[in-house]
Protein backbone atom coordinates (compact mmCIF):
# COMPACT_ATOMS: atom_id res chain seq x y z
CA UNK A 1 0.00 0.00 0.00
CA UNK A 2 1.64 2.93 -1.22
CA UNK A 3 1.26 6.29 1.09
CA UNK A 4 -0.37 9.41 -1.07
CA UNK A 5 2.40 11.34 0.11
CA UNK A 6 5.19 9.27 -2.01
CA UNK A 7 2.66 8.76 -4.90
CA UNK A 8 2.59 12.51 -4.97
CA UNK A 9 6.73 12.65 -4.31
CA UNK A 10 6.94 9.83 -8.02
CA UNK A 11 4.44 12.41 -9.74
CA UNK A 12 6.85 15.51 -9.20
CA UNK A 13 10.12 13.38 -9.71
CA UNK A 14 9.16 12.63 -12.53
CA UNK A 15 8.07 15.84 -13.24
CA UNK A 16 11.72 16.88 -12.49
CA UNK A 17 13.38 14.23 -14.24
CA UNK A 18 12.54 14.91 -17.74
CA UNK A 19 12.58 18.64 -18.22
CA UNK A 20 12.95 18.76 -21.50
CA UNK A 21 9.22 17.20 -21.43
CA UNK A 22 7.88 19.03 -18.55
CA UNK A 23 9.42 22.41 -20.30
CA UNK A 24 7.84 21.68 -23.53
CA UNK A 25 4.54 20.79 -21.76
CA UNK A 26 4.52 23.73 -19.74
CA UNK A 27 5.29 26.15 -22.79
CA UNK A 28 2.84 24.39 -24.72
CA UNK A 29 -0.10 25.01 -22.07
CA UNK A 30 1.53 28.86 -21.81
CA UNK A 31 1.15 29.59 -25.26
CA UNK A 32 -2.76 27.68 -25.28
CA UNK A 33 -3.61 29.46 -22.59
CA UNK A 34 -1.77 32.67 -23.08
CA UNK A 35 -3.04 33.16 -26.65
CA UNK A 36 -6.70 32.89 -25.74
CA UNK A 37 -6.59 35.12 -23.00
CA UNK A 38 -5.01 37.31 -25.22
CA UNK A 39 -7.24 37.38 -27.82
CA UNK A 40 -10.26 37.82 -25.31
CA UNK A 41 -8.38 40.42 -23.36
CA UNK A 42 -8.73 42.01 -26.92
CA UNK A 43 -12.42 41.22 -27.70
CA UNK A 44 -13.43 42.33 -23.70
CA UNK A 45 -11.58 45.85 -24.59
CA UNK A 46 -13.14 46.45 -28.00
CA UNK A 47 -16.67 45.90 -26.55
CA UNK A 48 -16.14 47.54 -23.15
CA UNK A 49 -14.58 50.44 -24.76
CA UNK A 50 -17.44 50.89 -27.16
CA UNK A 51 -19.84 50.29 -24.53
CA UNK A 52 -18.54 52.83 -22.56
CA UNK A 53 -18.01 55.34 -25.79
CA UNK A 54 -22.01 54.22 -25.98
CA UNK A 55 -23.16 54.68 -22.27
CA UNK A 56 -20.99 57.50 -21.53
CA UNK A 57 -20.08 59.74 -24.60
CA UNK A 58 -23.21 58.84 -26.98
CA UNK A 59 -26.18 60.78 -27.81
CA UNK A 60 -29.22 59.72 -25.30
CA UNK A 61 -32.17 60.15 -27.20
CA UNK A 62 -35.97 59.22 -25.49
CA UNK A 63 -38.16 58.46 -28.34
CA UNK A 64 -41.90 58.83 -27.65
CA UNK A 65 -44.17 57.52 -30.19
CA UNK A 66 -47.60 56.72 -30.93
CA UNK A 67 -49.28 54.79 -33.53
CA UNK A 68 -50.76 57.73 -35.81
CA UNK A 69 -49.40 60.73 -35.81
CA UNK A 70 -51.08 62.64 -32.46
CA UNK A 71 -48.21 63.49 -30.62
CA UNK A 72 -47.68 67.20 -30.26
CA UNK A 73 -44.87 68.91 -31.62
CA UNK A 74 -45.28 72.16 -29.56
CA UNK A 75 -45.20 70.08 -26.37
CA UNK A 76 -42.52 68.46 -27.86
CA UNK A 77 -40.32 71.59 -28.28
CA UNK A 78 -41.48 72.72 -24.73
CA UNK A 79 -39.60 69.65 -23.44
CA UNK A 80 -36.57 71.46 -24.48
CA UNK A 81 -36.84 73.85 -21.30
CA UNK A 82 -36.11 71.08 -19.13
CA UNK A 83 -32.46 70.85 -17.49
CA UNK A 84 -30.24 67.95 -19.35
CA UNK A 85 -32.40 68.56 -22.29
CA UNK A 86 -30.30 69.18 -25.33
CA UNK A 87 -32.32 68.79 -28.25
CA UNK A 88 -36.21 67.85 -29.16
CA UNK A 89 -37.65 67.21 -32.47
CA UNK A 90 -40.60 65.38 -33.52
CA UNK A 91 -40.58 63.94 -36.99
CA UNK A 92 -43.59 62.28 -39.28
CA UNK A 93 -42.94 58.74 -40.41
CA UNK A 94 -42.62 59.60 -44.10
CA UNK A 95 -39.60 62.62 -42.55
CA UNK A 96 -37.78 60.27 -40.58
CA UNK A 97 -34.27 60.04 -41.08
CA UNK A 98 -34.03 57.33 -42.52
CA UNK A 99 -31.40 54.88 -39.94
CA UNK A 100 -30.50 51.76 -40.84
CA UNK A 101 -31.67 49.98 -37.34
CA UNK A 102 -33.25 52.72 -35.49
CA UNK A 103 -35.76 54.27 -38.07
CA UNK A 104 -36.79 57.94 -36.69
CA UNK A 105 -33.98 58.66 -34.34
CA UNK A 106 -33.04 61.72 -33.71
CA UNK A 107 -29.11 60.66 -34.20
CA UNK A 108 -27.84 59.94 -37.68
CA UNK A 109 -24.93 58.03 -38.81
CA UNK A 110 -24.91 60.45 -41.85
CA UNK A 111 -20.97 61.30 -43.21
CA UNK A 112 -20.11 63.14 -45.89
CA UNK A 113 -19.60 61.50 -48.76
CA UNK A 114 -19.75 62.68 -52.68
CA UNK A 115 -23.80 62.84 -52.80
CA UNK A 116 -24.70 62.23 -49.66
CA UNK A 117 -26.51 65.82 -49.38
CA UNK A 118 -27.21 68.04 -51.88
CA UNK A 119 -28.15 71.68 -51.27
CA UNK A 120 -30.56 73.57 -53.45
CA UNK A 121 -31.91 76.81 -53.72
CA UNK A 122 -32.76 78.93 -50.90
CA UNK A 123 -35.63 80.06 -53.02
CA UNK A 124 -37.04 76.76 -53.34
CA UNK A 125 -40.80 76.65 -52.53
CA UNK A 126 -41.51 73.42 -52.98
CA UNK A 127 -42.96 70.92 -50.20
CA UNK A 128 -40.84 70.23 -47.68
CA UNK A 129 -40.63 67.51 -45.03
CA UNK A 130 -39.73 68.25 -42.10
CA UNK A 131 -36.33 69.86 -40.83
CA UNK A 132 -32.77 69.60 -40.62
CA UNK A 133 -30.30 70.44 -37.15
CA UNK A 134 -26.57 70.53 -38.69
CA UNK A 135 -23.78 69.91 -37.41
CA UNK A 136 -21.04 72.96 -37.41
CA UNK A 137 -18.84 71.09 -39.59
CA UNK A 138 -21.77 69.72 -41.70
CA UNK A 139 -22.24 73.45 -42.05
CA UNK A 140 -19.38 74.54 -43.16
CA UNK A 141 -18.94 71.89 -45.54
CA UNK A 142 -22.48 72.34 -46.96
CA UNK A 143 -22.31 75.97 -46.21
CA UNK A 144 -26.15 75.79 -44.51
CA UNK A 145 -27.62 78.14 -42.68
CA UNK A 146 -31.24 78.27 -40.97
CA UNK A 147 -33.63 78.27 -43.91
CA UNK A 148 -31.09 76.72 -46.71
CA UNK A 149 -32.89 73.96 -48.28
CA UNK A 150 -30.82 70.31 -48.55
CA UNK A 151 -31.71 66.79 -49.65
CA UNK A 152 -30.21 64.40 -47.80
CA UNK A 153 -29.54 61.08 -49.66
CA UNK A 154 -32.76 60.35 -51.66
CA UNK A 155 -35.17 61.95 -49.42
CA UNK A 156 -37.46 64.52 -50.25
CA UNK A 157 -36.11 68.12 -49.62
CA UNK A 158 -36.27 69.83 -46.32
CA UNK A 159 -34.79 73.02 -44.61
CA UNK A 160 -32.07 73.33 -42.20
CA UNK A 161 -34.02 74.74 -39.11
CA UNK A 162 -31.19 74.71 -36.49
CA UNK A 163 -27.57 74.40 -36.01
CA UNK A 164 -26.77 71.60 -33.41
CA UNK A 165 -24.42 73.11 -30.23
CA UNK A 166 -21.11 71.67 -30.16
CA UNK A 167 -20.65 72.10 -27.05
CA UNK A 168 -23.36 69.52 -25.59
CA UNK A 169 -23.35 67.04 -28.01
CA UNK A 170 -20.19 64.55 -28.72
CA UNK A 171 -17.61 65.21 -31.80
CA UNK A 172 -19.32 62.93 -34.03
CA UNK A 173 -22.37 64.49 -34.53
CA UNK A 174 -20.49 67.77 -35.76
CA UNK A 175 -21.10 65.90 -39.21
CA UNK A 176 -24.53 64.96 -38.67
CA UNK A 177 -27.79 66.20 -40.23
CA UNK A 178 -30.25 65.56 -37.84
CA UNK A 179 -34.22 65.26 -38.51
CA UNK A 180 -36.18 67.72 -36.81
CA UNK A 181 -40.11 67.90 -37.61
CA UNK A 182 -41.83 71.49 -38.07
CA UNK A 183 -45.66 70.31 -38.31
CA UNK A 184 -48.21 70.21 -35.42
CA UNK A 185 -48.19 66.70 -34.65
CA UNK A 186 -45.81 64.04 -35.52
CA UNK A 187 -45.94 59.86 -34.52
CA UNK A 188 -42.74 60.43 -32.41
CA UNK A 189 -41.18 62.79 -30.22
CA UNK A 190 -36.98 62.89 -30.09
CA UNK A 191 -35.50 63.69 -27.17
CA UNK A 192 -32.01 63.94 -27.09
CA UNK A 193 -30.53 64.33 -23.41
CA UNK A 194 -26.86 64.90 -22.18
CA UNK A 195 -24.99 61.98 -21.21
CA UNK A 196 -26.27 60.07 -18.02
CA UNK A 197 -29.73 61.93 -18.28
CA UNK A 198 -31.98 58.76 -20.23
CA UNK A 199 -33.48 58.30 -17.01
CA UNK A 200 -34.47 61.91 -16.54
CA UNK A 201 -35.73 62.36 -19.85
CA UNK A 202 -37.95 59.20 -19.32
CA UNK A 203 -39.77 61.27 -16.56
CA UNK A 204 -39.92 63.93 -18.71
CA UNK A 205 -41.57 62.82 -21.85
CA UNK A 206 -43.96 60.57 -19.62
CA UNK A 207 -44.83 63.87 -18.06
CA UNK A 208 -45.75 65.47 -20.64
CA UNK A 209 -47.47 63.14 -22.41
CA UNK A 210 -49.96 62.11 -19.87
CA UNK A 211 -53.00 60.59 -21.72
CA UNK A 212 -51.90 60.56 -25.15
CA UNK A 213 -53.10 57.20 -26.91
CA UNK A 214 -51.12 54.45 -27.55
CA UNK A 215 -47.65 56.35 -26.13
CA UNK A 216 -44.38 54.02 -25.99
CA UNK A 217 -41.57 55.40 -24.74
CA UNK A 218 -37.85 53.85 -25.53
CA UNK A 219 -34.68 55.01 -25.56
CA UNK A 220 -32.31 54.90 -28.16
CA UNK A 221 -28.79 55.28 -27.04
CA UNK A 222 -26.53 56.09 -30.55
CA UNK A 223 -27.09 55.17 -33.71
CA UNK A 224 -23.88 52.71 -33.51
CA UNK A 225 -25.25 50.78 -31.02
CA UNK A 226 -27.88 49.57 -33.23
CA UNK A 227 -24.80 48.50 -35.24
CA UNK A 228 -23.39 46.59 -32.81
CA UNK A 229 -24.71 44.06 -30.83
CA UNK A 230 -22.42 43.19 -27.69
CA UNK A 231 -24.09 40.64 -26.71
CA UNK A 232 -23.97 38.65 -29.65
CA UNK A 233 -20.63 39.44 -30.65
CA UNK A 234 -19.68 37.88 -27.25
CA UNK A 235 -21.77 34.96 -27.47
CA UNK A 236 -20.77 34.59 -31.43
CA UNK A 237 -16.59 34.80 -30.80
CA UNK A 238 -14.41 32.68 -32.15
CA UNK A 239 -12.62 31.79 -28.55
CA UNK A 240 -15.68 30.58 -27.26
CA UNK A 241 -15.11 27.17 -28.43
CA UNK A 242 -11.06 27.41 -28.60
CA UNK A 243 -11.03 27.26 -25.12
CA UNK A 244 -12.62 23.82 -25.47
CA UNK A 245 -11.06 22.78 -27.76
CA UNK A 246 -7.48 24.35 -26.15
CA UNK A 247 -8.46 22.15 -22.80
CA UNK A 248 -8.87 19.10 -25.12
CA UNK A 249 -5.80 19.76 -26.80
CA UNK A 250 -3.81 19.79 -23.32
CA UNK A 251 -5.68 16.90 -22.18
CA UNK A 252 -4.96 15.26 -25.10
CA UNK A 253 -1.29 15.74 -25.10
CA UNK A 254 -0.58 14.44 -21.74
CA UNK A 255 -2.71 11.71 -22.50
CA UNK A 256 -0.39 11.14 -25.79
CA UNK A 257 2.72 11.42 -22.79
CA UNK A 258 0.95 8.58 -20.68
CA UNK A 259 -0.06 6.33 -23.10
CA UNK A 260 3.92 6.44 -24.80
CA UNK A 261 5.06 6.22 -21.22
CA UNK A 262 2.19 2.90 -20.42
CA UNK A 263 5.80 0.93 -20.05
CA UNK A 264 6.39 3.44 -16.73
CA UNK A 265 3.10 2.76 -15.60
CA UNK A 266 3.13 -0.22 -15.84
CA UNK A 267 6.55 -0.46 -13.44
CA UNK A 268 4.73 1.06 -11.26
CA UNK A 269 1.76 -0.91 -11.27
CA UNK A 270 4.10 -4.20 -10.64
CA UNK A 271 5.28 -2.49 -7.82
CA UNK A 272 1.36 -2.33 -6.40
CA UNK A 273 0.26 0.87 -7.38
CA UNK A 274 -3.53 0.63 -7.95
CA UNK A 275 -5.60 2.60 -10.33
CA UNK A 276 -6.00 5.54 -7.74
CA UNK A 277 -2.99 5.12 -6.94
CA UNK A 278 -1.66 5.65 -10.58
CA UNK A 279 -4.00 8.64 -10.61
CA UNK A 280 -1.98 10.47 -7.75
CA UNK A 281 1.12 10.07 -9.84
CA UNK A 282 -0.41 11.20 -12.73
CA UNK A 283 -1.76 14.53 -11.12
CA UNK A 284 1.23 15.27 -9.75
CA UNK A 285 2.93 15.10 -13.08
CA UNK A 286 0.16 17.09 -14.69
CA UNK A 287 -1.44 19.36 -12.19
CA UNK A 288 1.91 21.59 -12.35
CA UNK A 289 2.33 21.73 -15.92
CA UNK A 290 -1.44 22.62 -16.53
CA UNK A 291 -1.79 25.39 -13.33
CA UNK A 292 1.77 26.98 -14.04
CA UNK A 293 1.59 26.80 -17.42
CA UNK A 294 -1.97 28.57 -17.29
CA UNK A 295 -0.52 30.91 -14.53
CA UNK A 296 2.37 31.82 -16.92
CA UNK A 297 0.13 32.26 -19.89
CA UNK A 298 -2.64 34.42 -17.80
CA UNK A 299 0.31 36.54 -16.89
CA UNK A 300 2.39 36.92 -20.31
CA UNK A 301 -1.27 37.88 -22.25
CA UNK A 302 -1.99 40.18 -19.51
CA UNK A 303 1.25 42.06 -19.81
CA UNK A 304 1.37 42.08 -23.27
CA UNK A 305 -2.35 43.26 -23.56
CA UNK A 306 -1.29 46.02 -21.35
CA UNK A 307 1.78 46.81 -23.26
CA UNK A 308 0.02 46.94 -26.34
CA UNK A 309 -2.37 49.05 -25.20
CA UNK A 310 -5.34 46.69 -24.27
CA UNK A 311 -6.95 47.88 -20.76
CA UNK A 312 -6.43 44.02 -19.25
CA UNK A 313 -9.75 42.00 -18.37
CA UNK A 314 -8.27 39.56 -16.25
CA UNK A 315 -11.59 38.56 -14.82
CA UNK A 316 -13.24 37.52 -17.93
CA UNK A 317 -10.60 35.53 -19.60
CA UNK A 318 -9.55 33.84 -15.97
CA UNK A 319 -12.59 32.68 -15.45
CA UNK A 320 -13.08 30.97 -19.18
CA UNK A 321 -8.92 29.95 -18.25
CA UNK A 322 -10.13 28.41 -14.90
CA UNK A 323 -12.95 26.65 -17.18
CA UNK A 324 -10.52 25.55 -19.30
CA UNK A 325 -8.02 24.06 -17.08
CA UNK A 326 -10.37 22.55 -14.79
CA UNK A 327 -12.21 20.39 -18.18
CA UNK A 328 -8.41 19.40 -18.96
CA UNK A 329 -7.73 18.27 -15.76
CA UNK A 330 -11.05 16.68 -15.47
CA UNK A 331 -9.93 14.79 -18.46
CA UNK A 332 -6.56 13.83 -17.39
CA UNK A 333 -7.92 12.53 -14.34
CA UNK A 334 -10.51 10.10 -16.67
CA UNK A 335 -8.01 8.97 -19.23
CA UNK A 336 -5.69 8.60 -16.10
CA UNK A 337 -8.21 5.86 -14.61
CA UNK A 338 -8.74 4.46 -18.05
CA UNK A 339 -5.12 3.97 -19.23
CA UNK A 340 -4.42 1.62 -15.86
CA UNK A 341 -2.57 -1.21 -17.51
CA UNK A 342 -2.98 -4.06 -15.51
CA UNK A 343 -4.80 -6.35 -18.35
CA UNK A 344 -1.53 -5.68 -20.51
CA UNK A 345 1.00 -5.56 -17.63
CA UNK A 346 3.50 -8.38 -18.75
CA UNK A 347 3.48 -7.71 -22.13
CA UNK A 348 4.26 -4.22 -21.39
CA UNK A 349 6.91 -5.21 -19.17
CA UNK A 350 8.69 -7.19 -20.96
CA UNK A 351 7.78 -5.04 -24.53
CA UNK A 352 9.97 -2.24 -23.07
CA UNK B 1 5.42 -19.89 1.16
CA UNK B 2 5.75 -23.04 -0.68
CA UNK B 3 4.61 -22.48 -4.20
CA UNK B 4 2.20 -25.26 -6.02
CA UNK B 5 1.69 -25.85 -9.57
CA UNK B 6 -0.95 -27.77 -9.87
CA UNK B 7 -2.46 -29.23 -13.46
CA UNK B 8 -1.75 -26.18 -15.18
CA UNK B 9 -2.64 -26.08 -18.89
CA UNK B 10 -2.77 -22.85 -21.38
CA UNK B 11 -3.78 -22.39 -24.81
CA UNK B 12 -3.28 -19.74 -27.48
CA UNK B 13 -5.46 -19.66 -30.45
CA UNK B 14 -6.68 -22.89 -29.85
CA UNK B 15 -3.06 -24.69 -29.23
CA UNK B 16 -2.15 -26.26 -26.10
CA UNK B 17 1.38 -24.46 -25.14
CA UNK B 18 1.05 -25.71 -21.79
CA UNK B 19 -0.03 -29.32 -20.68
CA UNK B 20 -1.13 -30.49 -17.60
CA UNK B 21 2.14 -28.83 -15.95
CA UNK B 22 2.65 -29.71 -11.95
CA UNK B 23 5.33 -29.05 -9.75
CA UNK B 24 6.15 -27.27 -6.55
CA UNK B 25 8.99 -25.74 -5.09
CA UNK B 26 10.18 -24.76 -1.54
CA UNK B 27 10.61 -21.19 0.25
CA UNK B 28 14.07 -20.02 -0.54
CA UNK B 29 14.91 -22.31 -3.38
CA UNK B 30 16.30 -21.30 -7.00
CA UNK B 31 14.43 -22.82 -10.01
CA UNK B 32 15.45 -23.14 -13.47
CA UNK B 33 13.10 -23.28 -16.27
CA UNK B 34 14.65 -23.83 -19.53
CA UNK B 35 13.51 -24.90 -23.28
CA UNK B 36 13.54 -23.95 -26.65
CA UNK B 37 12.14 -20.28 -27.69
CA UNK B 38 8.44 -20.24 -27.46
CA UNK B 39 8.20 -23.67 -25.34
CA UNK B 40 6.31 -21.66 -23.29
CA UNK B 41 8.88 -20.69 -20.45
CA UNK B 42 7.83 -17.12 -19.95
CA UNK B 43 3.48 -18.31 -19.74
CA UNK B 44 4.51 -20.68 -17.43
CA UNK B 45 6.26 -17.57 -15.33
CA UNK B 46 3.57 -15.18 -15.62
CA UNK B 47 0.89 -18.00 -14.93
CA UNK B 48 2.85 -18.56 -11.61
CA UNK B 49 3.39 -14.53 -11.25
CA UNK B 50 -0.70 -14.12 -11.66
CA UNK B 51 -0.31 -12.18 -15.05
CA UNK B 52 -1.92 -14.43 -17.20
CA UNK B 53 -5.09 -17.26 -15.73
CA UNK B 54 -4.15 -20.41 -16.76
CA UNK B 55 -7.01 -22.03 -18.86
CA UNK B 56 -7.04 -25.04 -16.65
CA UNK B 57 -5.00 -25.79 -12.97
CA UNK B 58 -4.05 -23.58 -10.24
CA UNK B 59 -0.76 -21.87 -8.96
CA UNK B 60 -1.11 -21.72 -5.07
CA UNK B 61 1.28 -20.50 -2.36
CA UNK B 62 0.34 -22.17 1.34
CA UNK B 63 -2.32 -23.47 -0.40
CA UNK B 64 -3.83 -19.94 -1.41
CA UNK B 65 -4.62 -18.88 -4.53
CA UNK B 66 -2.10 -16.43 -6.41
CA UNK B 67 -4.97 -14.37 -7.50
CA UNK B 68 -6.54 -13.65 -3.71
CA UNK B 69 -2.32 -12.31 -2.75
CA UNK B 70 -1.23 -9.48 -3.57
CA UNK B 71 0.64 -10.02 -6.69
CA UNK B 72 3.41 -7.08 -6.33
CA UNK B 73 4.09 -7.97 -3.12
CA UNK B 74 4.25 -11.86 -3.43
CA UNK B 75 6.74 -11.99 -6.10
CA UNK B 76 9.33 -9.09 -7.87
CA UNK B 77 10.41 -9.09 -11.50
CA UNK B 78 13.17 -9.31 -12.91
CA UNK B 79 12.89 -9.03 -16.80
CA UNK B 80 15.41 -9.58 -19.95
CA UNK B 81 14.89 -5.81 -21.00
CA UNK B 82 15.23 -4.05 -17.15
CA UNK B 83 11.64 -2.08 -16.28
CA UNK B 84 13.55 0.83 -15.08
CA UNK B 85 12.04 4.45 -14.50
CA UNK B 86 14.39 5.48 -17.31
CA UNK B 87 15.22 9.70 -16.24
CA UNK B 88 15.08 8.78 -12.94
CA UNK B 89 18.34 7.86 -10.45
CA UNK B 90 19.15 4.50 -9.65
CA UNK B 91 18.06 4.92 -6.16
CA UNK B 92 14.67 5.95 -7.19
CA UNK B 93 14.32 3.09 -9.26
CA UNK B 94 15.48 0.39 -6.35
CA UNK B 95 13.38 2.63 -4.10
CA UNK B 96 10.16 1.57 -5.63
CA UNK B 97 10.64 -2.00 -3.83
CA UNK B 98 10.15 -0.71 -0.92
CA UNK B 99 7.55 1.86 -1.42
CA UNK B 100 5.19 -0.25 -2.37
CA UNK B 101 4.67 -1.78 1.49
CA UNK B 102 4.32 1.86 2.66
CA UNK B 103 7.36 2.72 3.83
CA UNK B 104 8.26 5.67 4.18
CA UNK B 105 11.10 7.72 1.18
CA UNK B 106 13.69 7.70 3.54
CA UNK B 107 13.53 4.35 5.09
CA UNK B 108 12.82 3.00 0.99
CA UNK B 109 16.09 5.35 0.47
CA UNK B 110 18.30 3.09 3.14
CA UNK B 111 17.25 -0.19 1.74
CA UNK B 112 17.57 0.99 -1.92
CA UNK B 113 21.24 2.11 -0.97
CA UNK B 114 21.94 -1.23 1.38
CA UNK B 115 20.89 -3.34 -1.66
CA UNK B 116 22.54 -1.84 -4.41
CA UNK B 117 25.71 -1.82 -2.31
CA UNK B 118 24.75 -5.76 -2.95
CA UNK B 119 25.27 -5.89 -6.21
CA UNK B 120 28.26 -3.46 -6.61
CA UNK B 121 26.55 0.10 -6.90
CA UNK B 122 26.53 1.84 -4.01
CA UNK B 123 28.99 4.44 -5.67
CA UNK B 124 25.78 4.67 -8.64
CA UNK B 125 22.76 5.52 -6.14
CA UNK B 126 22.26 9.00 -8.16
CA UNK B 127 23.23 7.73 -12.02
CA UNK B 128 20.15 8.44 -14.52
CA UNK B 129 18.69 4.99 -14.85
CA UNK B 130 19.54 5.77 -18.54
CA UNK B 131 23.07 6.14 -18.48
CA UNK B 132 23.86 2.62 -17.20
CA UNK B 133 24.98 -0.11 -18.70
CA UNK B 134 22.71 -3.46 -20.20
CA UNK B 135 24.80 -5.00 -16.93
CA UNK B 136 24.63 -2.27 -14.78
CA UNK B 137 20.62 -2.04 -15.50
CA UNK B 138 19.91 -5.45 -15.26
CA UNK B 139 21.68 -5.58 -11.38
CA UNK B 140 19.76 -2.66 -10.67
CA UNK B 141 16.40 -4.94 -11.25
CA UNK B 142 17.87 -7.28 -9.17
CA UNK B 143 18.54 -4.59 -6.35
CA UNK B 144 14.89 -3.59 -6.82
CA UNK B 145 13.87 -7.31 -6.55
CA UNK B 146 15.86 -8.54 -3.89
CA UNK B 147 15.05 -5.01 -2.42
CA UNK B 148 11.26 -5.15 -2.23
CA UNK B 149 11.29 -8.30 -0.48
CA UNK B 150 9.10 -10.10 -1.95
CA UNK B 151 9.33 -13.97 -1.17
CA UNK B 152 9.50 -14.99 -4.79
CA UNK B 153 11.63 -13.09 -7.61
CA UNK B 154 10.43 -14.63 -10.73
CA UNK B 155 13.14 -13.71 -13.30
CA UNK B 156 12.57 -13.72 -17.33
CA UNK B 157 15.07 -14.25 -19.59
CA UNK B 158 17.17 -11.93 -17.04
CA UNK B 159 20.50 -12.44 -18.71
CA UNK B 160 19.05 -12.54 -22.70
CA UNK B 161 20.78 -9.40 -23.73
CA UNK B 162 24.02 -9.69 -21.56
CA UNK B 163 27.72 -10.74 -22.24
CA UNK B 164 29.15 -13.85 -20.70
CA UNK B 165 31.00 -12.23 -18.10
CA UNK B 166 27.80 -9.90 -17.14
CA UNK B 167 25.64 -12.84 -17.48
CA UNK B 168 27.43 -14.89 -14.72
CA UNK B 169 27.60 -11.65 -12.24
CA UNK B 170 23.87 -11.65 -12.52
CA UNK B 171 23.49 -15.25 -11.90
CA UNK B 172 25.75 -14.35 -8.82
CA UNK B 173 23.14 -12.29 -7.53
CA UNK B 174 19.93 -14.14 -8.45
CA UNK B 175 21.21 -17.03 -6.74
CA UNK B 176 22.36 -15.08 -3.84
CA UNK B 177 18.83 -13.69 -3.14
CA UNK B 178 18.45 -17.25 -1.55
CA UNK B 179 20.40 -15.42 1.56
CA UNK B 180 17.53 -13.06 2.37
CA UNK B 181 15.08 -16.38 2.16
CA UNK B 182 13.58 -15.13 -1.62
CA UNK B 183 12.61 -18.12 -3.84
CA UNK B 184 13.99 -17.40 -7.41
CA UNK B 185 12.16 -18.76 -10.70
CA UNK B 186 14.40 -17.88 -13.88
CA UNK B 187 13.01 -18.49 -16.98
CA UNK B 188 16.36 -18.66 -18.94
CA UNK B 189 18.39 -19.99 -22.14
CA UNK B 190 21.40 -19.81 -20.62
CA UNK B 191 22.48 -23.24 -19.15
CA UNK B 192 25.33 -22.30 -16.82
CA UNK B 193 22.64 -20.32 -14.80
CA UNK B 194 20.62 -22.79 -14.94
CA UNK B 195 22.92 -25.26 -13.60
CA UNK B 196 23.62 -23.11 -10.94
CA UNK B 197 19.92 -23.68 -9.47
CA UNK B 198 18.26 -26.13 -6.50
CA UNK B 199 16.11 -27.37 -9.54
CA UNK B 200 15.78 -27.19 -12.97
CA UNK B 201 12.68 -27.69 -14.94
CA UNK B 202 12.68 -28.54 -19.03
CA UNK B 203 9.65 -27.23 -21.09
CA UNK B 204 9.03 -29.12 -24.45
CA UNK B 205 6.07 -29.48 -26.70
CA UNK B 206 4.27 -27.78 -23.51
CA UNK B 207 4.91 -30.66 -21.02
CA UNK B 208 7.55 -29.66 -18.27
CA UNK B 209 10.01 -32.60 -16.90
CA UNK B 210 12.74 -32.63 -14.36
CA UNK B 211 16.44 -31.92 -16.23
CA UNK B 212 18.74 -33.75 -14.23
Amino acid sequence: MWRVGELATEGVRNLHANLTRSFASLLFVAVAIGGLMYAEQRVADDLTRFTNTVTADGGQVVVVSTPGPSLSTSACNRIGAFGGVVATGAVLDRGATPLRTAGGALVSDTRFSAGAVSVIDPTYRGQLDGGYLAGPRAAERFTLVPGTVAVLGDQRPAAVVGMLDEGTRIERYETALLAAGRFEAGHQCLIEMTPGNLDAGRQIAAASFVGAEGIEIRTLLAQSAFERDVVTELDARPMRWMWLIVAFMIAASLAVQMFLRRGERAVYVAHGAGRADLAIVEAFESLPLILVGAAIGITWATAVAAITGITPHVGFGLRLSVAAVGAAIAAIAAISLMLYPRRALADQLKGR
Amino acid sequence: MSLVVDAVAHRYDGDFVLEDVSLQIAPGSTVAITGPSGSGKTTLLSIIGGLLDPTRGTVTIDGRPVKALSLSTTFSWVFQTTNLLLRRSVRDNVALGRLQYGDRRAMADTAAVVALGAVGLKDQVDRPAYSLSGGEAQRVGIARAVASGAPWILADEPTGQLDRRTSDETADLLIDARRSDQGVVIATHDLAMARRCDLRLRIENGRVTEDR
